[in-house]
């Protein structure tokens, strides 16, 4: 005993430690693996993708695409054909069932007897939407009597022939009418005693139930035999077992390959038991062959025997009873109401129970903790991986949060674990993702959404390195990892004025070039309106101009000219409609005194100019606005004597206060002007 | 001073209980309840919902931290909560609140934004946040629905710029903002009761009035419901307003925190103690000119203690009662529902408990319920007292 205190309390010690160290580990990786299993559970419900659409998780991929290779369009129709030929040549005309006994240990006093089995097809139809179940067609086709319990040895029961039943494959066409599924034999089979057994004493038969329950004592399924006594003492009649054949499965291929079968039969509770309930598919269940116990099973489980056939030939309907040969294990059993899958295709053949082995690694490298399993599943997603190299390619794209390393272990494997230090959380996608709308449209859990229509790559099949797990092994930093193929970009772009995100569909258009924006233009003329030295006709000539410029964009003393004459084809018009004719002349002039054009342009100027007046509504626009200017004049300067000519006349008023500007202008003219601009902005000043 | 006041307000108050005959009816609000937000952080937005009428719900929303918390006024004196909306973002700050209606269903759209710049929309009957809208450069400080069209919201923001969004088609519709426009942040806004126009103001000192009857306006507000960007090549042509009808820096001479209009005339407030009654232009003029010098100041109403800014006033639905915090606690009510603004008597509404700044009053439609939020978290209810 002391010794025991003792070793508790050197225990003691460690046991601090250890839980220190635990809190170390749930310090370094209970959040994040929170983290991942809420992502878990919310991927379960509502997935946002499918893994085995990942080419990593290839085997969790039950579809191949073998004979999307070799499909040509024009094959479509032979292959119809084909498949209907197929169906209607099914194995050969006529499915024979020849019964070689009905066996049931509990039976074994009626040996010799005789039970009625009643077969039917069921035709399972395929389920329309708004239907709750799956229509049923059942058509009974025959009725035989087998042999209660026939000694193997035995040539034949009473009469050493066996009932024999064919059904004509024409009941199986799957075109007919409605759309089946599938057919399925169901045999019936009701202890219905003959003439002679009906003679025997009720005792007998009691025995039987009472042996039964003896039986069932022993046995470990009492429930069936029970009810066999119930169903035997109640109705008196006989109790009635039934089993069910699947003949085709999913894809349309038949199940029942010739050979010897051996049934297993429930009993029903009553006569009236609807045959076939549900499609077999709900009550399938996987067992895994540990489980099953053949021996008890087939001991205790009535079965009924049968060979089955697809022959040419109508069998007569009582035949030679076969020889048994031994039976093959585990040849075709059929359990009762199970059909059999197929085997899904494309999965990583089982290799060896692999050692996988979680290393995790924290608190700076120093302490680590081992976990090993023995599948591929992802210990944060239990997502079966199939194999190693899916299950880390998906360790390290699913959960970024951890780094992942994998080391060749001598049993299998080890993974080590750690923290990623560079992890962020930030989001890696398409940022066109995050401001669609509405907020987190990209992530909406209501269902498939369209793609953001950025980043389109029409044709990329980059070679793939072939999938080698040292891709996992810890590499050094010159590795070469292998590109990301996104093309195109995957950025997230502004609009310049209103900040607001670029949509996809105005990339294209960049409409933010432009330098004379309609605020620019408007401020100007504000600008030029608020000069209280200037009249209103010089104003309207600064606004004219400078706009023209600040639209074109003239840079150089160069373009002038080309400004000069771009501004009569433009505002020619409108120059004379607002009798700005003698202001133009005189920007003209004080362009030529800064040296900004030579004569030459301004005689072409004002020839231009002059041509433009010839167009008669700007005439009559010209004598209005010089009479106009003639009578305020006559206001102003009484002794004023107006002159006959039309150009020279316009403005009196006007010619006085342009004086005023070229003095304005020639004063400034010291610091002598390079650029057009500068000369707009003296134009603006003045 | 704080010993002078409250001999002063309760001067009145007596005097107005004893005498209750002369003719400036008087409002009397009485403390009903309060309660604290478990942040602790200020709360500097709320607002009733005043698109539910008599018989329905008193229904307000609160900002502050990065909640946005609808509360419910019972008949029994108490308010409860009925839903919290919680930013992912710890940082995001919520300084403002606005009520609209969806125009299809008539369901309740709240609408928040705050320090990131970011407008959230919520949709109360599905307790989704169903929208955002990002573009503003900066905070936002406050948002206003559109009187007259339920869809329009218009957002002011630190970057010294105002927006009006279509939230139901996601356009921004236009920007106020600009060479003209405010220099500095931008604090407050409203729109007139008729739609037409729009005051602005901010930390620059300025008050801007922008007309929301121009051509240009009207066909855009037209376009930005029928515009399809699915369909469009080029992006919504977005009105960029540089230049506001209507500019004065006369009226304050400090950050100019909170416009309402009022009628025509406009009620603003800056941290001076005051807020002022006033009208652009001449008191006869009724056009507004872009280059105009003259304002008109009708009257102005005085308080006290209220230097800090982000202080906002409020009136009711039918702009008869006007109240105001300061930073003591202290809420001052003005009975506007009189015919010379000169009339208008004050009434001061006082806890003991009461003492953090009060960011920001709502009354209810009706106007007998008077919400007001404080720095310290807490939200107070004060009924208004049945008068004889």
């Amino acid at each position: 005993m002391p010794q025991k205190k003792k070793d508790c309390l050197g225990v003691d010690k460690p046991v601090s430690e250890v839980q220190a160290d635990h809190e170390l580990f749930l310090q370094a990786f209970e959040k994040p693996t929170q983290i991942y299993r809420y992502l878990r559970s919310r991927n379960v419900l509502s997935p946002i993708f499918l893994q085995r659409t990942l080419y990593y998780m290839r085997g969790r991929m039950s579809r191949s695409h073998k004979n999307r290779m070799s499909f040509k369009l024009d094959c479509l129709l032979d292959k119809v054909t084909q498949k209907s030929e197929r169906q209607n040549e099914r194995p050969a005309s006529y499915l024979n069932i020849a019964f070689t006994g009905f066996h049931d240990d509990k039976l074994e006093g009626v040996c010799g007897d005789v039970a009625r089995v009643e077969t039917f097809i069921v035709k399972m139809c395929h389920k329309k939407r708004k239907e709750s179940s799956a229509p049923l067609m059942q058509v009974s086709v025959g009725t035989q009597d087998v042999n209660i319990n026939p000694s193997e040895g035995e040539g034949g029961g009473g009469c050493g022939r066996n009932a024999c039943l064919s059904i004509p494959t024409h009941n199986f066409t799957s075109s007919n009418g409605h759309q089946v599924k599938s057919y399925v034999l169901v045999f019936r089979v009701s202890l219905v005693h003959d003439q002679e057994n009906a003679g025997e004493p009720v005792v007998k038969r009691r025995r039987v139930g009472r042996s039964a329950s003896q039986d069932s004592q022993d046995s470990n399924i009492p429930l069936i035999s029970t009810n066999a006594i119930n169903g035997d003492s109640h109705g008196g009649v006989g109790s009635t077992y039934a089993g069910e054949l699947v003949m085709f499965d999913r894809h349309g291929r038949c199940l029942l390959t010739p050979g010897q079968y051996e049934l297993m039969l429930e009993l029903q509770a009553g006569e009236t038991t609807q045959l076939c309930k549900s499609s077999p598919k709900k009550n399938a269940s996987w067992e895994s062959i540990d489980t099953l116990k053949f021996d008890g099973i087939f001991n205790n489980i009535p079965v009924l025997k049968f060979t089955l056939n697809w022959n040419s030939e109508n069998s007569t309907s009582v035949i030679e009873r076969p020889r048994l040969r031994p039976l093959k294990p585990l040849d075709v059993v059929l359990a009762n109401s199970a059909s059999t899958k197929p085997k899904p295709q494309g999965v990583a053949s089982p290799e060896a129970p692999q050692l996988v082995l979680y290393q995790f690694v924290y608190n700076n490298n120093s302490r680590q903790q081992t976990e090993a399993r023995r599948d591929f599943h992802c210990p944060w997603c239990s997502l079966n991986c199939m194999a190693l190299y899916s299950l880390l390619k998906h360790l390290k794209l699913c959960h970024a949060r951890f780094t992942f390393t994998y080391v060749p272990h001598p049993k299998g494997a080890r993974i080590d674990v750690a923290l990623n230090e560079c992890y962020d959380g930030s989001y890696a996608g398409n940022p066109q993702d995050l401001v669609a709308m509405p907020a987190g449209f990209a992530f909406s859990r209501s269902g498939p959404t369209r793609r953001t229509p950025t980043t389109s790559v029409l044709v990329c099949r980059p070679k793939r390195p072939k999938p080698s797990l040292s891709e996992f092994l810890e590499q050094d930093d010159d590795f070469d990892l292998p590109r990301s193929y996104i093309l195109g970009h995957n950025r997230l772009y502004h609009h310049t004025m209103t900040c607001l995100p670029i949509q996809p569909h105005e990339l294209d258009e960049d409409s933010e070039g432009e330098h004379d924006s309609e605020w620019v233009r408007q401020k100007t003329q504000m600008m030029i309106d608020e000069f209280s030295d200037v009249n209103e006709g010089e104003k309207e000539l600064m606004k004219m101009w400078n706009l023209h410029v600040m639209k074109y964009n003239f840079v150089g003393d160069s373009q002038i000219p080309l400004a000069c004459s771009m501004f009569l084809e433009s505002h020619g018009t409108e120059l004379l409609r607002k009798s700005l004719y003698r202001n133009f002349v005189l920007h003209m002039v004080s362009l030529h005194d800064f040296g900004l054009i030579g004569t030459g342009v301004v005689y072409k100027c004002i020839l231009h100019l002059q041509n433009k007046m010839q167009d008669p509504s700007v005439q009559k626009q010209l004598a209005a606005s010089w009479e106009e200017q003639r009578r305020s004049s006559k206001k102003l300067f009484s002794s004023y004597n107006g002159s006959s000519s039309s150009f020279v006349s316009p403005v009196k008023q006007e010619s006085t206060c342009s004086s005023a500007t070229s003095n304005g202008l020639t004063e400034e003219s010291k610091s002598s002007p390079t650029k057009s601009n500068v000369v707009n902005k003296k134009c603006c000043v003045q | 001073m704080t010993c002078g006041t409250p001999t002063l307000r309760r001067k009145g108050r007596n005097k107005r209980r004893r005498k209750k005959t002369p003719a400036p009816v008087k409002m009397g609000y009485k403390f009903v309840c309060y309660l604290k937000e478990d942040h602790g952080q200020p709360i500097f937005g709320v607002q009733f919902n005043q698109h539910l009428r008599d018989g329905q719900p008193l229904v307000f929303a609160t900002a502050g931290n990065n909640r946005v918390s609808v509360y419910q006024c019972m008949d029994d004196g108490s308010i409860k909560i009925l839903q919290c909306y919680s930013d992912p973002d710890p940082e995001e700050n919520f300084y403002t609140v606005a009520w609209s209606y969806d125009t299809e269903t008539g369901r309740p759209i709240l609408a928040a934004a705050g320090s990131r710049g970011v407008i959230r929309i919520f949709s109360l009957a599905t307790m989704q946040c169903v929208k955002h809208f990002i573009g503003h450069g900066n905070a936002i400080n406050e948002l206003k629905f559109h009187p007259r069209d339920p869809n329009l919201l218009l957002s002011v923001s630190k970057d010294h710029a105002l927006r009006m969004w279509n939230i139901r088609t996601d356009i921004l519709v236009a920007t106020f903002g600009g060479v003209e426009a405010h220099r500095d942040e931008v604090l407050s806004t409203d729109i007139d009761v008729e739609g037409t126009c729009i005051v602005s103001c901010g930390m620059d000192h300025s008050l801007k009035i922008w007309k929301l009857t121009t051509d240009i306006m009207l066909s855009t507000i037209n376009q930005s419901y029928t515009f399809n960007p699915s369909r469009a090549v080029r992006p919504f042509p977005t009105v960029q307003q540089n230049f506001p009808d209507f500019s004065t820096r006369d009226i304050h001479r400090n950050y100019v925190d909170c416009v309402r209009w009022l009628g025509r005339f406009i009620l603003s407030k800056s941290c001076e103690n005051t807020i002022v009654c006033w009208k652009p232009g001449l008191l006869n003029q009724t056009e507004l000119k872009h280059n105009d010098t003259n304002v008109t100041i009708i009257h102005k109403f005085d308080y006290k203690e209220c230097e800090i800014w982000f202080m906002r006033f409020s009136l009711d639905y039918w702009q008869k009662v006007l109240a105001v915090g300061n930073q003591q606690g202290r809420t001052y009510v003005w009975d506007l529902d009189i015919s010379d603004p000169a009339q208008a008597r004050c009434s001061t509404l006082t806890h003991p408990k009461c003492v953090a700044p009060i960011r920001q009053t709502a009354f209810s439609r009706k106007g007998n319920i008077l919400i007001t939020v404080c720095d310290d978290a807490t939200i107070w209810r004060w009924d208004r007292v049945a008068q004889q």
